[in-house]
């Protein structure tokens, strides 16, 4: 069994329960997204396939791994980029791979000449003795994305992958996902861009209140809806079409 | 031997904490100056305080012995309990280095382990440089400093155990108890395998080599203290290994009482002191440290009333050092909220000015009540001090703690940060409780009111700190 499998996964915070019963399936060589509302509970999911967050209920596994039973043997087949890149703010960009890598034991030849593809291809050679303190959230961004793409793991993690990139960025990142999925490594993306999503994945989950409400390949699901575009299909199962009209219609009170 | 993660992970964490400091120290030569030149005094003036105090604890009572590792004891038992407490395995790291293939072993030597551990070697060799004069002056057996070391490592690693009990309690993990009956179990175990009895245990036979007043077997009590040891190392480690890491399960209603004020400045103060009272870690620890302050109080003023002043003293100190860590490491109000403080319109002398003031009424509030509370029966028995010596004292110490928050800021939950700022911190206080002894008669002399004097003393202390902030503040704003 390889990829990821989530059979069932509830997490509570309190009485507020974040995710619901939910069970998604990402093959090896799939590219998959997570999409919808804020607080949906897809930054969540993610954290409890990372092993951030412990399960209530259900199981995750992640190449054959089950997360509680085997968390380290799930954790080494995971590469992860967090939505926040925070801390260490002290170390070179050069030097927080090297420890990322470490940690990974990772071959030192193979990761080096990866992140350096990727560090050049993001623009970052520049920033490579840079403190991670003096950077920008964009660029941190960017760094977390080459320490955690440039693992040879076969399941990738990535939340929010467009946020505080630029359009280089987004373009280099869209590339370079398509490519890992096609190598045969599994991708779980967590996104509010839709056309993002669209383009580079080829199965979406929409999740509403921590639970699974449609999912199959952008065409598939515009079609099912008969919507022409994702965004439509997106704002017709989540509900939120008649807010967004109504809103309009209230528009004038903004005028001056 | 410590795997290569966690050692990785602890090089990564001290690298940061080096360069974190670099600027500082090139700023500050005074600091660096002192920093480089504090060790050496600190240890000879330990040594000589042990040779001083020899003399009278060897000529002393029986009951001395006892006393003296008691304080010991509790000497070693409050930072271990601080630090293992106070620390956080989930927020010192971030998510990505989190989700890396780690053990719960290896994030937890990596993060708290190895920097608990230096801190207890350190204040192990401070110790032994007051105590090898005394076991010397007393004619005992080398032996018994190094079973004092066991001893002090012992109670180190267990209130550890103790705080992360406490810790994992307070978030509903209540399988964390088990690790207490162990502890428990050694303490007795050990005290009669050194033939000391259940209670005081390993104390009295102890007490006994150290200050030479009786004929201990070395063996048997060597071996009472590895049982201790190895009870409460085996406890410290293994919750953190078996339990993982603690989630946050609640959310704080704390501070929602507070009105946002309309200043700049009331703002700011406002949102901190909301965000202070929803850290749950903070609150427990207040908590703890008063609770464990009146008890040791009482507690020393029945059953050892020969050495009742002495205690007190320490007490008080030590629970004002302790509460102390609030604004020791809450620069700013809260370090997390920085771009509050940078953002609002508040002016560079209001905010600074604002924090003494701020510093002053919170350790007014924070201290000096619960720790008078807890006091005043002995304040009642004995009259030995008074309410305005234990005040000042308190206040220089929480203005002493803030002054040091504005040079080493620190995060609360990374524990190498949390240990080097209160070494930083037990060196100011040192620097400050020697020079006021030989100030304060010198100006009582020249004809100062004893009280006028105190005062004063604590005055400078506020100005001292109003500087430090000053620069610390206008070299931020520059940077």
């Amino acid at each position: 069994m390889s990829g990821l499998r989530i059979s069932g996964a509830t997490k509570r915070y309190g009485d507020k329960t974040v995710v619901s019963g939910l069970s998604l399936t990402v093959e090896p060589g799939m590219v998959a997204s997570l999409v919808g509302p804020n607080g949906c509970g897809k930054t969540t999911t993610l954290r409890l396939i990372a092993g951030l967050a412990t399960l209530d209920g259900g199981s995750i596994s992640v190449s054959g791994y089950d997360t509680v039973d085997f968390p380290l043997g799930a954790k080494r087949n995971l590469g992860f980029v967090p939505d926040t890149p925070s801390g260490f703010e002290q170390l070179t960009v050069r030097e927080y791979l090297e420890l990322y890598r470490n940690l990974y034991r990772q071959p030192h030849a193979r990761y080096k000449e990866r992140a350096g593809i990727l560090l050049e291809a993001f623009g970052l050679l520049e920033h490579a003795e840079d403190s991670l303190g003096v950077l920008s959230h964009g660029i941190r961004r960017k760094i977390a994305t080459t320490a955690a793409l440039s693992l040879d793991v076969p399941a990738i993690l990535i939340d929010e992958p467009t946020v505080g990139l630029d359009p280089e960025g987004v373009v280099v990142l869209r590339r370079l996902v398509r490519h890992i999925g096609a190598a045969g490594s599994a991708v779980l993306l967590a996104t509010q861009d839709l056309a993002f999503a669209e383009h580079v994945c080829d199965h979406l989950f929409l999740i509403h209140d921590g639970r699974l409400v449609a999912d199959g390949s952008p065409a598939c699901l515009r079609e099912r809806y008969g919507a022409s575009s994702i965004e439509e299909t997106f704002l017709e199962v989540t509900g939120m079409e008649r807010r967004i009209d109504d809103f309009e219609r209230r528009l004038d009170s903004f005028s001056r | 031997m410590i795997s290569s993660g966690a050692w990785t992970l602890f090089h990564a964490n001290a690298l940061c904490l080096t360069r974190r400091l670099r600027p500082v120290a090139r700023t500050n030569p005074l600091l660096l100056f002192l920093v480089v030149l504090t060790p050496a005094p600190l240890i000879a003036g330990l040594a000589w305080a042990g040779w001083r105090g020899a003399a009278i604890l060897v000529a002393s009572s029986d009951g001395a012995s006892t006393a003296v590792i008691l304080a010991a004891g509790v000497v070693f038992a409050i930072p271990g309990f601080n630090v293992q407490h106070v620390s956080s395995l989930d927020r010192s790291l971030n998510a990505q280095i989190r989700a890396a293939p780690l053990s719960r072993l290896e994030l937890f030597l990596s993060t708290v382990g190895i920097p608990f551990t230096i801190c207890c070697f350190v204040l192990t060799i401070l110790s032994l440089a007051l105590f090898v004069p005394l076991v010397y002056a007393a004619g005992a057996t080398p032996y018994a400093a190094v079973q004092l070391a066991l001893f002090e490592a012992s109670i180190f690693y267990a209130a550890g155990a103790a705080g992360e009990v406490l810790k994992r309690v307070a978030r509903r993990q209540l399988a964390a108890v088990l690790a207490l009956p162990p502890l428990i179990l050694a303490w007795v175990g050990g005290g009669l395998v050194a033939g000391g009895g259940a209670w005081p245990g390993i104390v009295r036979p102890l007490g006994h080599a150290v200050l030479n007043t009786g004929t201990e077997p070395v063996l048997q009590l060597t071996s009472g203290l590895l049982l201790l040891l190895f009870a409460s190392v085996g406890a410290w480690i293994s919750l953190p290994a078996l339990l993982g890491i603690p989630e946050q399960q609640t959310f704080s209603h704390a501070g929602l009482w507070f009105r946002v004020p309309g200043s700049g400045f009331g703002a700011v103060l406002s949102v901190g002191l909301k965000r202070m009272g929803r850290t749950a870690s903070v609150r427990r620890h207040i908590l703890f440290v008063t609770f464990v302050a009146g008890t040791l109080s009482c507690l020393t003023s029945r059953l050892l009333p020969g050495v009742a002043q002495v205690a007190l003293g320490g007490v008080v100190l030590l629970s004002a050092v302790s509460v102390a860590i609030v604004p020791l490491a809450t620069y700013g109000a809260n370090r997390d909220s920085n771009w509050l403080w940078r953002s609002a319109p508040v002016s560079f002398a209001t905010y600074v000015l604002g924090m003494v003031g701020a510093g002053f009424c919170a350790g007014i509030l924070a201290v000096v009540v619960p720790a008078m509370v807890a006091t005043l029966p002995i304040l009642w028995i004995g009259g030995l001090f008074e309410l305005g010596t234990i005040a000042v004292i308190v206040v220089v110490t929480v203005l002493l703690a803030t002054g040091v928050g504005f040079l080493v800021p620190c995060s609360l939950e990374n524990t190498s940060e949390q240990v080097l700022s209160y070494a930083a911190f037990g060196a100011s206080l040192v620097g400050f409780f020697a020079a006021g002894p030989w100030v304060a008669p010198r100006l009582v002399v020249l004809g100062f009111p004893e009280s006028l004097v105190e005062v004063g003393l604590a005055l400078v202390v506020a100005g001292l700190v109003i500087t430090v902030a000053s620069l610390s503040e206008y070299e931020r704003r520059n940077k």
